[in-house]
């Protein structure tokens, strides 16, 4: 190998630093919570809910309401976002007329993934506190106005971070469908309708349910949507939320999830337990884990194979 | 006008015929307005989210008037906001100088661009061109896992492992002392929000410039290469400056994330409504700022009390116009780039 000059070798050196250095930050954040979480870890810690306790004990109990929390609020984000994301992907791929409504929805999307979720945040306040919407929150006293705090109302807003990966990796797979498969369903005399439901939608699966997968994580991860419009609290309002008869009371009442959790107990929430904030941090980046394992083995499954 | 075989057709009665093709026209049609219908919902949320966040701010911003951006020392920005929330002498207090908020928005941003993208840049450099098959199956899950760890666990990170550390050794007891009477130094700094917010938007940005660099054709790394070009020249020479557009766009778009960052701010930053002075030498980088973003979500327990409502939306509007003007800014920025022949 002829010899490289000082510039080349130092430039190739930074970039081989600044990739693996990427590999030691999630190891080193993966074990980090591992070793400061793994002493918080036990059955009760997953199996119980948390309690208040004093001001020196922080917060006790488990983590149990709050992973409930989160597979709550990620499965109504995905089940609002699902057909939203993925109507305006079939729209964009499949019919693209006219071409200024076919602008008109991509700009939509984008300007939604640019928007803060903190903004969102601010706008379920906005417009759930109004005296409309008590149904899906509760009544402030008998004020007529609304709280605005309740899990319909956090998955509702955690849908629209969640459209815009799902009708991006919906759309993406829906374009890679071969065109001559759609010719043959024509030619078998299908409508449009009928091909997109019987051709193109099987053909995309992956590519969809790696875009409900990468929402439901964006979902799972968001702390400031959760902290703004589920209430800053650990304890669900009801103790007996897992009852059915409470049913439609927990999900238009206040609660956690776990980012919330994390938030609470650590330093700087009311909640000062780092053990418990560290065991639930830990949890937390498994679910990551497994979410990425799934957009892996989802991308990869079914779909036509040519 | 194609027709379903499953549908039995009776062929001699051409008026149930056309029944049949006008039953199957509806259809489509009403499938297609039904997904034109679900592609414009994005849209009109943007716009409700606007309307909505804007109106709710309006007392605030029509009360401070432009200065509203500016600052007052006295009571200062964080004493304004309490004021807001339990009135001040019993009476209403709706004053609000957003300053040191704005400040701390721009420098914890600033840094964190500043200190994200020749990183990024690097980083992408070797996803896209440098790294061996094997390592590149451990890198590339690694990134797509760094953009997936929550905002809350970086915060954690930052509260519990950097801010002792950089109270332990970078903030003699001498520094803190000196400094008591003006704001307390704990660590949690406008360094510490920097640090945190640079590894948060590092792996979107990776992946922008990462797949860019893919879409370099092949060919004309291989025309760099007959040149005589290295690897690292050509890289450098060739594949970077074609890309530029992306870079632009992605760092535009990594800055609007950066903009709206609240939790991790809020755990990392300091919380404290101050305004770091440069003149302070390094000191400076450890002093506490309180962001736009965070700052909503430190207050949103008084949000019921309708001045510090509104206040607290000027701080959403202050971050949705910033946003909203950066991508704005990215697609005026890129276009001109993209025109003059890159890929």
């Amino acid at each position: 190998m002829r010899s490289r000059s000082l510039g080349t070798r130092v430039g190739i050196g930074l970039a081989w630093v600044a990739g693996l250095s990427l590999v030691a930050m999630i190891l080193g954040i993966v074990v980090w919570l591992g070793v400061k979480g793994a002493s918080a870890l036990s059955w009760d810690f997953v199996s119980q809910d948390p309690t208040p306790g004093t001001i020196e004990e922080g917060v006790l109990g488990g983590i149990r309401g709050p992973l409930v929390g989160t597979l709550l609020v990620t499965t109504i984000g995905v089940a609002v976002a699902l057909p939203i994301g993925l109507g305006a992907a079939i729209f964009l791929a499949e019919y693209r007329r006219p071409r200024w409504l076919a602008r008109v929805v991509e700009q939509g999307i984008e300007l939604l993934f640019g928007i803060p979720s903190i903004v969102f945040a601010l706008f379920g306040l906005a417009v759930f506190t109004s005296s409309a919407l008590i149904p899906l929150s509760s009544e402030i006293g008998s004020s007529g106005k609304a709280y605005g705090q309740s899990f319909i109302v956090a998955g509702l807003m955690m849908s629209l971070i969640a459209i815009p990966p799902i009708a991006r990796s919906a759309e993406e797979a829906i374009r890679a469908i071969p065109d001559d498969l759609r010719e043959a369903s024509y030619a078998l005399g299908k409508g449009r309708l009928t091909t997109i439901r019987r051709i193109t939608l099987p053909g995309a699966r992956p590519g969809i349910a790696t875009g409900v997968i990468l929402g439901g994580g964006k979902i799972a991860g968001d702390t400031a949507i959760v902290w703004l419009l589920l209430g800053g609290v650990i304890t669900w309002e009801n103790a007996q939320w897992y009852s059915p008869e409470h049913w439609l009371d927990t999900l238009r009442g206040t609660g956690a999830t776990l980012t919330t959790y994390v938030y609470f107990a650590s330093p700087v929430g009311d909640g000062n337990a780092e053990t418990s904030a560290y065991g639930a941090a830990f949890v937390l980046i498994l679910l990551m884990i497994l979410v990425n394992g799934a957009v892996l083995v989802a991308s990869r499954r079914g779909g036509w194979k040519r | 006008m194609a027709l379903s075989p499953q549908t039995a057709l009776p062929r001699h009665d051409p008026a149930a015929i056309a029944r049949a093709a006008r039953r199957l026209e509806r259809r489509e049609r009403a499938a297609y307005l039904t997904f034109a219908g679900l592609g414009v919902v994005a849209l009109v949320v943007v716009a409700l989210v606007a309307v909505y966040v804007v109106r709710k701010a309006w007392p605030a911003f029509e009360h401070n008037g432009v200065s509203i951006l500016g600052n007052r020392a006295v009571p200062g920005m964080d004493e304004e906001l309490n004021r807001s929330f339990s009135g001040f002498q019993g009476q209403p207090y709706r004053e609000l100088h957003a300053w040191p908020a704005i400040y701390g928005t721009l420098l914890t941003t600033g840094g964190a661009v500043l200190l994200s993208v020749p990183f990024s840049i690097l980083a992408a450099i070797f996803v896209a061109e440098l790294a061996p098959r094997g390592v590149l199956r451990v890198v590339e899950p690694v990134v797509r896992l760094l953009a997936a760890v929550p905002s809350v666990v970086w915060g954690l990170f930052a509260l519990l492992v950097l801010a002792p550390w950089v109270d332990r050794f970078l903030i003699p007891d001498t520094l803190a002392t000196d400094y008591a009477s003006s704001v307390a130094l704990t660590g949690s700094s406008f360094l510490l929000g920097v640090l945190v917010l640079t590894l948060m938007i590092a792996p979107f940005e990776i992946s922008i410039f990462t797949d860019a660099l893919r879409a370099v054709p092949d060919q004309w790394r291989q025309g760099g290469r007959a040149l005589g070009l290295d690897t690292w020249r050509t890289v450098v020479r060739i594949s970077l400056p074609v890309i530029r557009p992306a870079i632009v766009a992605g760092t535009v778009l990594a800055t609007g994330r950066a903009i709206g960052e609240a939790i991790a701010l809020s755990m990392a930053a300091g919380g404290v409504g101050f305004i770091p002075n440069p003149l302070d030498g390094f000191t400076f980088f450890l002093e506490p700022v309180r962001p736009l973003a965070s700052a909503i979500v430190d207050y949103q327990e008084g949000i019921g009390a309708a001045d510090l409502e509104a206040n607290l939306f000027a701080f959403g509007t202050m971050i949705l116009v910033s946003a909203l003007a950066l991508m704005l800014a990215a697609r005026l920025i890129v276009a001109p780039i993209r025109s003059k022949g890159s890929p």
